[in-house]
């Protein structure tokens, strides 16, 4: 039992990373506090319904198309809703939440509220060393581990990905060292938000798509970032799986509202005692 | 700071005079004509946040039981025609909005009648005010806190639509079916309502001979039933039982198949079986019990599908939410028609005496009085479907245990 | 005296006098309903903000209300206290768990303080729902009774059975709130607030404890946030946990900045006009949130230091170059 407990928990783990590597890329590099990011995850699985389920496209096809057209709105958002507001607390919090209505209400106009399925590409059920897993899940992980892996390559290897930690890192001598702030904070945007629409198609494929499934996903995010530290990606890998573990394990040992306390106490710790998070900077 | 006071005090004025133009605006109703006048009906419904899901259908079930019996010519109260006008209002997601919506139904729109309120936590509140202001309420959901219906709440009633009363029939027909189960846990939404409806399941299951290992109880916000479910298996059950709403239920049937559990699933809400089977997905839909039909089996009573063409004409899909929508406000307009009065003590009176009430399950009777003191409990037939191999079952109609 | 400052001084007097007259004019009850609960968004807006003039923004209003909304009810049912002892009660509760809390949290700055009062705000909402044998779990507390009766014979009769008579403890409420923030941001602590949130520095080389004044601001902001949680409680007569959540906060937060966070009056001009915008709009059903997100985004391009700047626009406008 306690390598399916663990396995539950990586299993969540990834997810919570993948959303909130989107999120840390939105909040460290566009400056932004994106309260909308949950709904970004949203679309992102609506987006996947949209081809996959209505159109009849193969699920990876529509996860990556999903992935690109939610990442050009990201662009798009963040060129109106957000970039304003840049350093800008109040009006950000102002901005995101007026994104959350909207996103949500048209969502709601357009698909309904009811309950959506995204069929998995795979169907069944494996046995991995003594635990049980679907399909659906085990290619979250992978799909996770993939765009993870993806975007440490990207931020090392390439010269925008360089002058994105640059931007993270301190904007005005990034900007003085000739670097377009903007042109990057596009980027850093449509990976961001492609990321978090991934995650929410995975998330859609394992259980279901409603309207409302962004507010989950944009706490864990938050939690995630908090603990790892902002703007660095090894601390939101071991913080996402480590608040995994936490809900996966301590739920099965002993019930989810101690999970929930669990999680909450190791945030508020972590703000307390080390604000700038596992591996954040200083 | 004097010059911001007389800002201030100019948009207090402002406010007032913009307050009393939506109470101008608003008590100028339509004028009736010669011959028809309107009844107002209020609708309080979710219509925005999380619980919306289950409320719109609800809210679009309304809708049509109205436009149903207005085009039928509406009802006639002592020879005068009446259409029925739903009102609806928002109740959102709190204590505080709802009574708000409520306040404005029973004091602007002054309804007399209302139907209505998903939201768990919003039911009992409301009831203070329709019960003091004498609106009848006949409700969507319930919590079974026994100051929900009771001989206290004179105005309210409410359909057969809360786990508590498909408990006995269901467990019976799980012990029938599967006499090979012995032991049981359960696994419950942490509502209001979980404590005393495991009370009521123990001393059931205990007296068919079964063995209740343990209460579950998780968050409606739970999405991932993974941890929940092996903590669950791990005291190694024969059957699980559930409550509530399609994407847990869904949600628990995947995990727990997914997870190599194999025993039956009882769900003792009335969920929709269709909605559940598309979230838990056919390979994964195997020995689950529900107490609600699927909306598209053959076998559905005529009125069923009557309203299930309504329903897809208008709104391009229906499931059990939205039927279960017609129900509440068919009952009390035949209710108000029985009395031949629109004052709400004699509708109040009638219905509860009422041992013949057409539902779109069959024919129902009021019943309640000794569970809960007032006869104000719709007892009508309910359907068990049964969820074999991706398929759904109808395995036939039955009658809630509501003494 | 001219004419410049006669209509200064009579717009308080005339303000006060329309304020009191309401009811008389105004017998709808649910008018008298939105004016309450309008009351009760000015009271905690207007306390966000006497937070925020230290120079910390804070999303644990809402479980300060729900401390205040337990406590009152508490104090009330199990201990058999009367109203007006259990409401100033209340705010101490809160206001004593908020400086308990934020002691440790006080060296927090910026957004690590916000978001500590956001999970501060999760933990109260999951320990009240777990606490099931204190505060009834999920389905809350619900017949919590009337303030008690407040009988002067031939001059007051207030039994609270009606609304008008909560509007008119909704207004001394209000009042009481402005009156004592305004009266402690104008004093030498506000003063102190103030150099706090321009430079924390620089205050401190002047010998300002600004971790001391950050503290008594957050704790003074939660005392009037317990309070409007206590009035809440006995006016809705039920609780649940879930009312006391981060839409709260966040809602709170927001009528502060749409309103304008600079001046006294901004987040009760926010809270007026955001109260009674969701109201206006009902008649868009589902759609109701485009009209809220409208709005918002109205103001906060166009009007970043909020609403209430819009008559300094217009002077600006006016003024000749």
């Amino acid at each position: 039992m306690i390598e399916q407990n663990i396995l539950n928990g990586l299993m969540s783990g990834w997810i919570y990373i993948l959303v909130a590597l989107g999120l840390t890329l939105v909040l460290s590099i566009v400056g932004i506090v994106q309260l909308a990011h949950g709904e970004v995850y949203m679309i992102g699985a609506y987006t996947v319904y949209c081809f996959c389920v209505v159109l009849g496209l193969n699920f990876f096809l529509s996860l990556l198309i999903s992935i690109l057209l939610v990442g050009l709105l990201g662009v798009v958002l963040e060129r109106f809703f957000l970039r304003p507001f840049r350093d800008d607390v109040e009006g950000a919090i102002v901005s995101t939440i007026a994104l959350i209505l909207i996103l949500q209400t048209a969502v709601v106009g357009i698909a309904g509220v009811g309950y959506k399925e995204i069929p998995s590409p795979i169907q069944g059920v494996l046995t991995i060393l003594g635990a049980r897993l679907s399909w659906e899940r085990l290619i979250a992980i992978l799909a996770s581990m993939v765009l993870v892996s993806a975007l440490l390559i990207f931020i090392e290897k390439t010269r925008t990905g360089q002058a994105m930690i640059a931007v993270s890192e301190n904007r005005e001598a990034a900007a003085l060292q000739g670097i377009n702030v903007n042109r990057v904070s596009s980027v850093a945007m449509f990976m961001g938000c492609g990321l978090a629409a991934a995650a929410g198609a995975l998330t859609g494929a394992i259980f279901d798509l409603t309207p409302f499934m962004g507010g989950f996903a944009l706490m864990k995010g938050i939690g995630v970032i908090i603990v790892g530290g902002l703007g660095s990606i090894p601390g939101a890998i071991i913080a996402g799986l480590i608040l995994g573990l936490v809900d996966g394990v301590v739920t099965a040992l002993f019930s989810v509202q101690v999970a929930s306390i669990t999680g909450l106490i190791v945030i508020i710790l972590i703000l307390l005692f080390r604000p700038q998070g596992l591996f954040g900077h200083g | 700071m004097m010059k911001r006071l007389s800002l201030i005090s100019l948009m207090v004025m402002l406010v007032c005079g913009l307050t009393l133009s939506i109470c101008a605006k608003e008590s100028s109703a339509a004028p009736p004509t010669a011959e028809t006048k309107t009844l107002k009906i209020g609708v309080m419904s979710n219509l925005t946040g999380p619980i919306s899901t289950a409320a719109i259908p609800h809210t679009r079930g309304t809708q049509v039981a109205v436009d149903w019996i207005n085009s039928k010519g509406g009802i006639t109260i002592k020879g005068q025609k009446y259409l029925i006008e739903p009102v609806i209002e928002d109740v959102k997601e709190t204590v505080d909005t709802a009574i708000t919506a409520v306040t404005k139904l029973v004091e602007l729109h002054k309804v007399k009648f209302a139907v209505g309120l998903i939201g768990p936590t919003q039911i009992l509140p409301v009831t203070s005010l329709t019960e003091q202001a004498k609106v009848i309420r006949s409700l969507w959901h319930g919590e079974g806190h026994p100051k929900e219906l009771s001989a206290d709440t004179p105005y309210t009633f409410r359909v057969s639509v809360i786990p508590r009363d498909f408990i006995v029939p269901l467990l019976k027909y799980q012990v029938k079916t599967y006499p090979e189960v012995k032991k049981i846990s359960m696994l419950f939404i942490e509502n209001p309502g979980a404590a005393p409806l495991f009370e009521r399941t123990k001393k059931v299951a205990e007296a068919l001979g079964l063995t209740v290992l343990g209460l579950y109880v998780y968050p409606v916000s739970t999405r991932d039933f993974y941890p929940l479910v092996t903590k669950v298996m791990a005291s190694n059950p024969d059957a699980i039982i559930t409550d509530g709403l399609p994407h847990l239920a869904g949600g628990t049937l995947k995990a727990a198949r997914e997870l190599g559990f194999k025993g039956p699933i009882i769900n003792l809400a009335p969920t929709c079986p269709n909605v559940v089977l598309k979230i838990a997905g056919k390979p994964f839909a195997d020995n689950f019990i529900v107490g609600a039909p699927d909306v598209y089996s053959p076998k559905m009573t005529p009125m069923i599908k009557t309203v299930r063409t309504m329903l897809l004409d208008k709104y391009k899909e229906v499931t059990w939410d939205y039927i279960r929508g017609f129900d509440p406000t068919w009952w009390m307009i035949q209710a108000i028609e029985k009395a031949q009065s629109l004052d709400p003590t004699d509708v109040a009176k009638t219905w509860e005496k009422m041992d013949r009430i057409e539902a779109t399950t069959g024919i129902g009777k009021m019943g309640g009085q000794q569970s809960y003191g007032i006869n104000h409990v719709g007892v009508i037939p309910f359907a068990i479907t049964r969820m074999v191999n991706g398929e759904l079952e109808h395995v036939g109609w039955f009658t809630p245990d509501i003494p | 005296m001219d004419r410049r400052k006669i209509v200064p001084l009579l717009s308080p007097a005339i303000l006060l006098i329309v304020l009191l007259l309401v009811p008389v004019f105004i017998s709808q009850p649910y008018v008298l309903h939105v004016l309450i609960v309008m009351g009760i968004n000015i009271t905690l807006a207007t306390s966000l903000r006497f937070i925020a003039t230290v120079g910390q923004f804070s999303l644990a209003h809402a479980g300060m209300v729900s401390i205040g909304a337990y406590s009152s009810a508490l104090l009330v049912i199990k201990l058999g206290l009367s109203f007006w002892a259990a409401l100033p009660l209340a705010g101490l509760t809160a206001m004593s768990i908020a400086f308990l809390v934020g002691s440790p949290f006080v060296r927090l700055k910026g957004i690590y303080f916000t978001m500590v009062t956001l999970f501060l705000t999760e933990f109260i909402t999951l320990l009240v729902t777990e606490w099931r044998n204190l505060t009834g779990g999920v389905q809350g507390i619900i017949s919590i009774p009337r303030p008690n009766a407040i009988v002067l014979p031939g001059l007051l009769n207030l039994t609270f059975a009606s609304k008008v008579d909560f509007y008119y403890l909704a207004l001394a409420m209000v009042g009481f709130t402005l009156i004592s923030l305004y009266a402690i941001e104008s004093s030498r602590i506000g003063i102190a607030f103030s150099s706090v949130r321009q430079s924390e520095a620089l205050a401190e080389s002047i010998g300002v404890n600004s971790a001391g004044f950050r503290i008594l601001a957050f704790s003074l902001g939660c005392f009037f946030a317990g309070i409007a949680g206590a009035f809440y409680g006995h006016y809705f007569s039920a609780i649940a946990p879930g009312s006391f959540g981060f839409l709260l906060s966040i809602n709170v937060f927001i009528y502060m900045v749409v309103g304008g966070l600079r001046r006294f009056a901004g987040p009760i001009i926010g809270a007026i006009i955001l109260t009674l915008i969701p109201e206006l709009a009902r008649a868009f059903k589902e759609y109701e949130p485009f009209v809220f997100a409208a709005i918002l985004l109205v103001v906060i391009f166009f009007l970043r230091e909020g609403l209430i700047s819009l008559p300094v626009l217009f002077r600006k406008r006016r003024a000749p170059r």
